[in-house]
């Protein structure tokens, strides 16, 4: 055993694995939530990650078709030209008209809301592990991103950077049981916050819990933050309230929110990096 | 997760110092897209060197080890991911997502240990051939 001990694997072994823990340790002593292996590897391996994330793309934009024979593949070779022309020119629109429905909601944002400062970054990367809807952006410290900023869709609240590095970030959505957002519904002006739970975010729900039990809350109503805590901007669209109900443990009620954005379709995202308000110790 | 049987199928073949430094980089290209401060890169990185470690002194280097040594890194990095998010971490219906979601998980990722095995073991003979 002590020879093993005096080998020289065991001592690069114990040599790195300390060096990867005091690692961890500083990310969580900076709060960055990243070590700089992390950081140093993503620096470099990022335009690999997004070259695998543009070519995903591209493969799930193929039509994919079979061919029975070779005489019938050249009786159908013109029609199939036209046919992925005709697809291309289709997923250009499609694109296009995403793209612009974004900006479009991105530009009346802007334009009611001229202190924010926006980076726009498209999501390259999911973990398989992580089954609450975390996503990784293509944005990161060296484009002025930090931990706690809000990521939105339009005028829609998607959640909030968790960790940073250089290029990258991961941000946990509205749906992660351990983001909590200070909002208020429009129509009542009752306060609270908006947390989720596993059960609820497996249905792609959160929920607003706290209210009074007399709440004049119902079915419909809209739930926006409130900008309470500096982390989030006011007003920003939470989602609908689709049903209010009994607290299990104390007399309140919660309502129950559908997020107004799909958050497993969206590819990109805006991250607001400054606004009017926002806690400086975030 | 198929990045636990590969790394204990390369560190097999490759043993410890090769295997440890693998691990270390799969971990860290995995950290790129998860939470939590190089833990993966950790837990790679030591599941390299152990395997490595093993196949030097005490196991042969067959596919019943191979899925021996899967079946105990698997379950230990699915079950202490789920333990720290879900347990330490308060969250609700724990044991469901446990039974749905990371359990299954477990027995998909070790599905594929055969078809790793056979790979990893072709190109070590090819180029040990050359």
């Amino acid at each position: 055993m002590i020879r093993f001990l005096k080998s020289t694997s065991f001592r690069i072994f114990a040599v790195i694995a300390a060096a990867l823990i005091a690692g961890s340790v500083f990310a969580l002593a900076t709060r960055s939530g990243s070590s700089p292996l992390t950081s140093a590897v993503s620096f470099v391996f990022s335009p690999i990650t997004r070259l695998s994330s543009y070519v995903a793309a591209q493969f799930e934009s193929l039509p994919i078709s079979f061919k029975s024979s070779s005489d019938l593949a050249m009786q159908v070779r013109e029609l199939e030209k036209k046919v992925d022309s005709l697809t291309e020119q289709l997923v250009d629109y499609e694109q296009a008209k995403n793209k612009n429905q974004f900006y479009q909601q991105f530009l009346e944002l802007k334009e009611e809301h001229n202190d924010y400062e926006f980076a726009e970054a498209a999501i390259i990367g999911r973990d398989s592990a992580d089954n609450l809807g975390s996503f990784t952006l293509n944005k990161g410290s060296l484009n002025g991103i930090c931990v706690n900023d809000p990521v939105i869709y339009g005028k829609y609240l998607v959640g909030v950077v968790e960790s940073v590095t250089p290029n990258q970030c991961i941000v946990s959505t509205i749906l992660n049981p351990k983001v909590n957002v200070s909002a208020y519904e429009v129509r009542t002006r009752d306060l609270g916050f908006v947390t989720s739970s596993v059960e609820l975010a497996q249905q792609g729900h959160c929920r607003m819990p706290g209210l009074a039990s007399s709440t004049a809350v119902t079915a419909g109503g809209i739930v926006c933050t409130s900008g309470v805590g500096g982390i989030y901007p006011r007003d920003l669209i939470i989602g609908t309230i689709v049903d209010v109900v009994d607290g299990t443990v104390d007399i309140s009620a919660s309502a129950i929110i559908k997020p107004s954005v799909e958050l497993t379709d969206i590819t990109d995202v805006f991250i607001i990096t400054s606004f009017d308000g926002q806690s400086v110790a975030k | 997760m198929l990045l636990i049987p590969a790394v204990v199928c390369i560190a097999m073949f490759e043993r410890d110092t090769a295997g440890m430094f693998f691990g270390l980089f799969a971990g860290a290209l995995w950290d790129m897209n998860a939470s939590g401060a190089s833990f993966n890169a950790l837990y790679l990185f030591a599941v390299g060197f152990i395997c490595g470690t093993l196949i030097n002194t005490i196991m042969r280097n067959n596919i019943i080890t191979a899925k021996l040594l899967s079946m105990i890194f698997i379950p230990v990095y699915v079950i202490g991911y789920w333990f720290f998010h879900y347990i330490v971490g308060g969250l609700d219906m724990a044991g469901f997502m446990f039974l749905r979601y990371y359990l299954p998980s477990i027995a998909y990722t070790a599905l594929f240990l055969p078809l790793l095995f056979i790979g990893v073991r072709s190109i070590e003979k090819h180029y040990s051939e050359e």
